[in-house]
């Protein structure tokens, strides 16, 4: 197998130039999704049956079909519709979708599994629902969500390699286009591999940053 | 020790020599894809899927166009029967290393022989003629080239670098969309993404004549005439030499009736003439 290293130290540099754009998105994707999930979690758990309703068949029709094609969807379908969205802005909507439904789940989870028992203490000391929900379940909660939400936070920086068939500049996008002028298949696919583990490698250390400042010292 | 004995060890030994270098040679000169081919009794060759009328899945999900029927006739006189074969779908810049790394023997899918291209794998003379082509949508009331050269139109382009060349040589300030398939060109013109895209004038014309109703293909073409040709892995001189005999065979020589007939069934038109001093058949 032809594995020429010294390409790697040129090909770098050339895939470099998508860095910013991915970078970009998955920050986007990252706090857009994790903030566009409190809304639904809210609605999921609402008592108004209707808007729960609403909201789990919203949440159904997301995981149950590729971010992909709902990637394509919006980018053609919204210039079909008359209003152009560009690549860039059509993968981040698909993204903010798709991961704000599977970040609510996580949200529910993390909220159910405080036992009821600390909410019924916070009632008992005279806290009004919504100030034992804030004061109490919400920090206790959210400890327990730190872990699948980094899980899914790689998640998004992956996905945010579909949008290169959008005809966005990011680091996949980049090594087709080279792949396209070179021969040099095997270095610059593994190239693009090692900028997509540097970029992950570094999320989850911050994720765990952020797990040991909120830890509980028993 | 003898004279006569050391002679006859060193002639001994020169026959062995001579022996060993000849059989291995042999060995290895026979060590072609043409062969490895035929053991297995099928063929495996990397395709488009959506590049009407040359490679594209119809209705029902088949392989059809103009180069699958190309395919099918050399699968034809390889292996003697036209089903012998397994089309492996790729996209514009798979295609190189779909033959590269081994995993289909040869390429046919509306590729356009380059200098640059034949730096990396071997092609055969052209089967078809070509060039480039835009579609364009008819409510940008764009009828020439020189009219899409403006910011506020967007062209489509797949990620070879000859496209770049071509946009910048002739539309430097139209904005610019990169795709992996003619299909998602064709789906960003047919959505407004794009204004217009660049592609081979048969895709083109095919493109537009399904199409009529909201685009249309330019006049001019991009260019010089061009030619389309199957490509393989450089360096396995026997097959080249067969498939190349074989495309001969097809457009100027003994096969051009098949030729003649898979042409007029995907562009309805007379394949050129043999000889320019032959009349075009029937």
């Amino acid at each position: 197998m032809p594995f020429d290293i010294a390409l790697i130290t040129r090909i770098v540099p050339a895939l470099a130039e998508g860095l910013t754009l991915t970078l970009t998105l998955s920050a986007l994707a990252i706090v857009l999704a994790a903030a566009w999930a409190i809304p639904v979690v809210l609605g999921l758990m609402s008592r108004f049956r209707p808007l729960s309703i609403l909201t789990r068949g919203y949440i159904e029709a997301v995981r149950n079909t590729p971010v992909l094609v709902q990637m394509y969807f919006i980018f053609f379908g919204s210039a079909m519709a008359g209003f152009r969205l560009s690549g860039f802005t059509a993968g981040l909507i698909a993204l903010v979708l798709q991961n704000g439904a599977y970040i609510a789940e996580i949200y529910r989870a993390g909220i159910q599994s405080v036992s009821r028992r600390q909410m019924e203490a916070g009632l008992a000391i005279g806290l009004t629902p919504g100030a034992a929900f804030r004061i109490v379940v919400l920090p206790q909660a959210l400890r327990k969500v730190i872990p699948p939400l980094g899980n899914q936070g790689i998640v998004i920086i992956k996905d945010t390699a579909l949008v290169a068939t959008l005809s966005v500049a990011e680091l996949t996008f980049q090594a087709r286009m080279l792949a396209d002028r070179t021969a040099a298949v095997y270095e610059i696919f593994f190239a693009l591999a090692l900028f997509y583990i540097a970029i992950t490698s570094i999320f989850s250390a911050l994720m765990r940053l952020v797990e040991w400042r909120m830890r509980v010292v028993q | 020790m003898k004279a006569g004995t050391i002679w006859k060890a060193a002639t001994a030994l020169a026959v062995a020599g001579f022996a060993f270098v000849g059989f291995s040679n042999s060995a290895s000169a026979q060590a072609s894809r043409l062969d490895e081919i035929v053991k297995r009794d099928k063929l495996l060759v990397a395709t488009f899927g959506t590049a009407p009328p040359f490679c594209y899945a119809d209705e029902k999900g088949q392989l059809v166009g103009f180069d699958i029927d190309i395919a099918r006739l050399i699968a034809k006189y390889l292996l003697g029967d036209a089903n012998k074969i397994e089309f492996i779908t790729v996209t514009s810049e798979g295609r190189w290393p779909a033959v590269n790394s081994g995993r289909a023997d040869f390429g046919i899918a509306s590729t356009t022989v380059y200098p640059d291209r034949a730096l990396r794998v071997a092609f055969t003379r052209p089967y078809i003629d070509s060039g480039i082509s835009i579609l364009v949508r008819k409510d940008a009331k764009i009828d020439s080239v020189a009219g899409l050269n403006d910011a506020k139109f967007t062209l489509a382009n797949l990620s070879n670098p000859q496209m770049v060349d071509r946009q910048k040589r002739f539309m430097p300030n139209v904005k610019v969309l990169t795709f992996d398939t003619p299909s998602a060109m064709f789906l960003a013109v047919k959505s407004g993404q794009a204004t217009a895209m660049q592609m081979d004038s048969p895709v083109i014309d095919w493109y537009a004549t399904n199409n009529s109703s909201d685009l249309m293909a330019l006049a001019e073409n991009l260019g010089n005439i061009q030619g389309n040709a199957i490509f393989m892995k450089p360096g396995d001189f026997t097959l080249w030499l067969w498939l190349d005999t074989v495309v001969q065979e097809l457009t100027v020589g003994s096969r051009y009736n098949e030729y003649t007939d898979v042409y007029k069934k995907w562009f309805g038109r007379n394949p050129p003439a043999q000889r320019f001093y032959a009349a075009a058949p029937r």
